[in-house]
């Protein structure tokens, strides 16, 4: 019990104290193996948190994604997407999130499109909802506009170069930007080793945390298994899971270890059609 | 200091012109190259150097390429990361092997390592050359070329920011300025220039725009080889006696082997200049004589005495005349400079004599401090220096002694050695005692001041297994008296470490470490007390950069910067991701940035150059929380028509007033929108 209170009492202070943190946590099981790298990634969901990564998709994808953050129900977070293919160089997704409960929530709601560009450069826009509340009726509930912004490169078949930015104007929540919603930057690389084996690094910065360095390491061990082992940096994360692909449907299990807040398992699914 | 880092700041921004405004045109490696050699100017804030020369000199060269077989012509000495002995190598080579098919043939020649090849390359062509033609003046006016800028920078939070109240002019800049120019040969230039909060056309502007230059620069005609009137610059030997302009010690070469001594000035460098007429005279295959002459008024700095008298205490060089403080610095002192330079040379052999005689209308008497005594008085000083420059086999030996009025002391010396085509080790060591004083010395050191240092370093670069270019410097200094900030002798160092390597033609990949141990007043523990004492401390400064350029389309930049001193408890953070867009057979370029910046304390500021416009020049001083977008764009029309265009805006969530415990939202958002047009092309 004296946990949850010192979690959510870091989730409330943090909300109350000056900023609003749309906290908001990667997508999808894969990720949060891997320490938390995501702007380097290829598959559906590294696509829907580097909206450019989206052109690798070749079919119509549905997946969910849950994870029970630090094992506190009142945390846990909600993904649901879908992404489609428009042409052979560009596509659409949508997006929704909700993380919290009725006490406190944020939940988000992202139309995403990306373009390839020749075969070496491929480009993307999210255009983002957000809304951010709380049950106590002294304070306001949020409802903003945002955007973000993503490039991935891939100077030759192993190696993928990610940049992402969301929310590059800082909006603010209020009229005298007492209170704001950060930019986050992430840039990260994949590198793919052998075909069975491949290395991630990322960099994030938040403008509201230190600059976070993220690798993962993921090995195929059998055709169609994985095994995934990651860490990160700020704040110091350990994180290993598996990954199941079978006949179009991909399963991911996760779980994330907090060096002071615990553990946080994480799962996600999804089809490819 | 002030000025020096202004001046450091603005030379950023011209290289950014010539990298990202021109979008992919320059090479990658290029760009990076650049980039660190103006941040390091910035963070050494000591260092004097001025911009505008530079910056023309490559935009001309960027945009009029040089042919590297035209091995008669002196052109390629005007960039002044080459030196005469690798021009004299490149001319041995072409004689022994033929005219170059490819500027990659330049690695094979022993003395152009790579990086040398890396930023000459966007400034060269490989053409087969027949003749050099005649200087005509028929052909000068037929064939010479004009070219008109003008450009307007906006400050939109200036204007209603209560902190400029004391300007008299509006916080926009205005700047033009002529050119015409014939090859190599002729240069001649009217220029105009207002900074933001100067006046125009105004009470204290009557004239207009607060600082005008005029310029003509003849060169190479028989056996006058220069011949400069009006604004000009002076270089000579290796800096310790005279050295006008701009200082840049590309590839940690310490070496400077000008070719011609006199120079055309920034056109809006408006304190590093001289101010009458320069000749440079072959007298003979070996000798060489320049003279020149200046007369020109200098800001100054003053206090009244008690008998109302003004006593001068330093020059001021900003060149900013935006308050009525300022405007009274204006034009208050007389200097004239005579001076003069004799070179032999003779197979691989350079020897020369300098001399230059200074006098002031009005004493300079310093404001007494503890670590200026030594500082110059006076108004009147004079130089005499000796300097050589031998090549021996594959060894450069280099070297400068000079004396003032006093006859104080500075000595300079060092050795290059081309081990192959891609090692290079360079040696070299500087004693400069304590009560030397020259306004115009520029050379190596660890300060603008070049005085009361001894020190000695050495530098390598040299491919590594995997291809791996690496540079590594490591440079050891002592004042032997105190300094401005160090109030005891002191020691310091500095080592550098550059790893770079080439994936394929696209990608490059740069990893450089900077560690520096130097001292620093801390004040006193007792805070009654006001004794300031120095202690070392240490600075660090790691940066990783990704360039990945797929066509010449597209470029993408990538840029990491950590940097981390020993007096500060967090560390400073910064990250950009830029991207360049040139579409094929279009007449316009697009270049965004994205900046994010986490440096709470000032010891970690961060440097980080971006592009400007040409011309201009701006490297973004990182200090805050916060976040940076850039945006320019250029169009052009017909080729002899551009029209420029940068917006550029800082959002802080914490500024460096937040950051001092001033008010949250003041300056919150910091705007600047630039507007510029270009009529006719050199």
């Amino acid at each position: 019990m004296r946990k949850k209170c010192l979690i959510f009492t870091i989730f409330l202070a943090t909300f109350f104290g000056g900023v609003s943190q749309f906290a908001f946590p990667v997508c999808g099981a894969r990720s949060s193996a891997l320490g938390g790298n995501t702007v380097a990634l290829s598959d559906f969901w590294s696509a829907m948190d580097n909206v450019a990564g989206l052109t690798n998709i070749s079919n119509f994808n549905m997946g969910a994604a849950f994870s029970n953050n630090f094992a506190l129900a009142e945390l846990s977070s909600k993904t649901v997407a879908i992404a489609s293919p428009l042409s052979k160089t560009n596509a659409i997704g949508l997006k929704y999130t909700h993380i919290g409960s009725s006490l406190y929530f944020e939940q988000m709601i992202a139309l995403e499109f990306a373009q390839m560009i020749g075969q070496k450069i491929s480009l993307g826009i999210e255009l983002d909802y957000l809304n951010c509340g709380t049950s106590d009726v002294f304070y306001d509930e949020y409802h903003l506009f945002t955007f973000a912004t993503a490039i991935r490169l891939y100077p030759s078949k192993n190696l993928v170069i990610g940049f992402y930015v969301f929310n590059p104007t800082s909006i603010a929540t209020n009229n005298d930007y007492s209170q704001y919603v950060p930019a986050i930057m992430k840039l990260g690389t994949e590198y793919q080793i052998t075909p069975d084996f491949a290395a991630y690094m990322e960099i994030e910065k938040n403008m509201l945390a230190k600059e976070c360095v993220k690798t993962g390491v993921e090995y195929r061990f059998f055709k169609h298994f994985y095994a995934r082992v990651g860490f990160a940096s700020n704040p110091m994360i350990y994180s290993f899971g598996i990954g199941v692909e079978h006949n179009k449907w991909f399963f991911d299990f996760s779980s994330q270890v907090h060096t002071a807040l615990g553990i946080s398992p994480s799962i996600s699914m999804h089809h490819s059609f | 200091m002030r000025h020096s880092h202004r001046l450091k700041i603005q030379i950023i921004v011209g290289l950014i012109l010539l990298t990202t405004m021109y979008g992919t045109a320059f090479s990658q490696s290029s760009i990076s190259h650049w980039a660190e050699y103006l941040e390091q100017l910035c963070e050494e804030n000591e260092s004097a150097i001025s911009e505008s020369d530079i910056l023309e000199t490559l935009e001309y060269y960027h945009e009029n390429k040089i042919n590297i077989n035209d091995t008669s012509s002196q052109e390629l000495l005007n960039l002044f990361f080459i030196n005469e002995y690798q021009h004299k190598a490149l001319k041995a080579y072409i004689a022994q092997n033929g005219q170059l098919l490819s500027a990659e043939e330049l690695k094979t020649i022993y003395s152009f390592d790579l990086e040398t090849v890396r930023l000459l390359t966007p400034f060269i062509k490989v053409e087969p050359f027949h003749e050099r033609e005649q200087l005509e003046l028929r052909k000068i006016v037929r064939h010479g070329k004009s070219n008109l800028t003008a450009g307007w920078n906006i400050y939109p939070q200036k204007l209603t920011s209560n902190a400029d109240s004391t300007h008299l002019g509006d916080p926009s800049r205005l700047y033009f300025r002529y050119r015409f120019q014939y090859k190599d040969n002729i240069i001649f230039t009217l220029s105009g220039d207002k900074d933001s909060g100067e006046e125009l056309f105004g009470n204290s502007q009557k004239q207009g725009f607060d600082f005008y230059s005029l310029s003509l620069l003849i060169k190479n005609i028989g056996k006058l080889k220069a011949l400069a009137i009006g604004s000009y610059n002076v270089q000579l030997g290796q800096g310790l006696t005279f050295w006008n302009g701009s200082n840049i010690n590309f590839n940690n070469s310490f070496l400077k082997t000008p070719t011609r001594h006199i120079k055309a000035a920034g056109a809006f460098d408006e304190s590093n200049f001289l101010n009458g007429a320069a000749t440079e005279v072959e007298i003979s295959k070996h000798l060489s004589i320049t003279t020149f002459f200046s007369l020109k008024h200098c800001d100054a700095n003053f206090t009244v005495d008690s008998n109302s008298n003004y006593v001068f205490n330093s020059l001021y060089t900003s060149g900013l005349h935006r308050t009525e403080n300022e405007i009274l610095k204006k034009n208050t002192l007389d200097e004239q400079i005579i001076g003069g330079h004799i070179k032999y040379s003779k197979n691989t052999l350079n020897l020369g004599l300098s001399y230059y005689h200074q006098s002031l209308s009005s004493p300079i008497v310093p404001k007494e401090n503890f670590y200026n005594y030594f500082y110059f008085k006076g108004d009147e000083n004079q130089c005499l220096g000796v300097d050589f420059c031998y090549l021996y086999k594959r060894i450069i030996l280099f070297g400068e002694s000079t004396w003032d009025i006093e006859w104080n002391n500075a000595t300079m010396a060092g050795l290059k050695l081309y081990a192959n085509s891609s090692t290079i080790f360079t040696l070299y060591a500087r004693c400069y005692d304590k009560a030397f004083n020259n306004t115009y010395a520029s050379a190596l050191g660890k300060s603008s001041n070049i005085k009361n240092e001894k020190g000695i370093g050495a530098n390598l670069s040299c491919i590594l297994p995997g291809n791996i270019h690496a540079t590594t410097n490591v440079d050891l200094y002592h004042f032997p008296h105190p300094k401005y900030q160090i109030y005891s002798p002191s020691n310091g160092m500095e080592y550098k470490l550059k790893l770079a390597k080439e994936f394929g033609n696209h990608t490059y990949l740069q990893l450089t470490l900077r560690h520096q141990n130097k001292a620093k007043n801390i004040a006193s523990a007792n805070s009654n007390s006001h004794i300031a004492y120095p202690e070392n401390y240490t600075l660090n400064h790691l940066q990783l950069l990704l360039n990945y350029s797929p066509s010449d389309t597209w470029n993408f930049n990538s840029r990491i910067f950590v940097s981390k001193s020993s007096n500060c408890k967090s560390n400073g953070f910064a990250m950009y991701q830029e991207a360049a867009y040139k579409p094929p057979l279009s007449n316009i370029r697009l270049a965004t940035r994205y900046t994010i910046f986490d440096v709470e304390e000032f010891e970690n500021v961060i440097y980080s150059y971006e592009q400007d416009l040409p011309l201009q020049m701006y490297v973004p001083q990182l200090y805050g929380v916060g976040s940076r977008i850039l945006f320019i764009a250029k169009w052009t029309m017909k080729n002899d028509f551009a029209l420029h265009l940068k917006y550029g805006i800082y959002i802080y969530q914490k500024n460096s007033s937040t950051l001092s415990g001033s008010s949250y939202n003041k300056d919150r958002l910091k705007q600047e929108i630039k507007l510029q047009l270009n009529i006719g092309r050199l």
